[in-house]
């Protein structure tokens, strides 16, 4: 049995994670430097929204995924086992990022930032999972 | 851990990749698409780097698919590899999807990498469920 309040509040946390992992106050202008993504834009409030639900769609999946991996979890999933999970299946997330990184030629830094939201946002989605 | 296990996945996916991002399958459309240089050659220092460092990315991508397959969830045989490989394969292709999205890459780059990705770990975990 999938738990959709599970889910949905993982998605939600990674939605929030990221709008602070990217802000300017944290890795927002790096990011937009090293990646090459002009910062001052205006996009059309509506194109805004579709991004957005686009995005919280692929954090839904993201956090279906790892619920699925915990439904196969052999024994009981207490939080740690959610924070294994999580923390691992954000450093495979990094292998992926760093090997697009490397081939695109981007700089370790721009690496850095995308791995190190993948592993803080799973390892937050596989405790709220394991909890709820 | 399974040490024979995880360098065969590995090998095998580096060798996936090698033929996926070929000329005869996709590789005029990644670069199109993710807009590399291409008349920009690396140096063979720098070719060897990336390719070491891609080996050893991939060698942590088959350990920690060996963590998930071997230890921690219920089931055996080659089904089950290929059914965790293949969660392992969306994840990850989800996780380059947000990334792409952000940085406005076309459907076209993310569906050559997300399938690269797809039948590479479907390929490793079965390789992790046999050996």
């Amino acid at each position: 049995m999938m738990h959709i309040l599970g889910i949905l509040l993982a998605a939600v946390a990674g939605f929030i994670l990221g709008g602070l992992w990217y802000s300017p106050a944290l890795f927002g202008h790096v990011w937009a430097r090293e990646s090459g993504t002009p910062e001052t834009h205006n996009p059309d409030p509506k194109a805004q929204i579709r991004f957005f639900v686009i995005l919280l769609v692929l954090l839904a999946a993201t956090a279906v995924i790892l619920s699925c991996i915990m439904m196969r979890w052999a024994g009981p999933v207490l939080w740690r086992d959610g924070l294994k999970a999580g923390a691992l299946g954000g450093l495979l997330a990094g292998t992926v990022v760093g090997m697009d990184a490397l081939f695109e030629r981007k700089s370790p830094k721009l690496f850095l930032i995308n791995a190190g939201y993948y592993l803080l946002s799973f390892c937050v989605m596989g405790v709220i999972l394991s909890l709820l | 851990m399974h040490y024979l296990g995880i360098v065969l996945a590995a090998l095998a996916m580096f060798a996936l990749g090698s033929v996926w991002f070929s000329p005869v399958l996709f590789v005029r459309a990644w670069i199109r698409e993710s807009g590399v240089d291409a008349s920009q050659k690396p140096t063979p220092k720098a070719m060897a780097e990336t390719f070491g460092l891609t080996l050893l990315l991939l060698l942590v991508s088959a350990a920690i698919l060996s963590r998930f397959i071997d230890n921690w969830t219920e089931g055996e045989g080659i089904v089950h590899g290929l059914e965790v490989g293949l969660l392992g394969g969306v994840w990850v292709s989800v996780a380059t999807g947000i990334n792409f999205l952000f940085e406005k890459k076309s459907m076209t780059l993310f569906l050559i990498d997300a399938g690269y990705h797809l039948v590479g770990f479907a390929v490793m975990g079965v390789i992790l469920a046999l050996v």
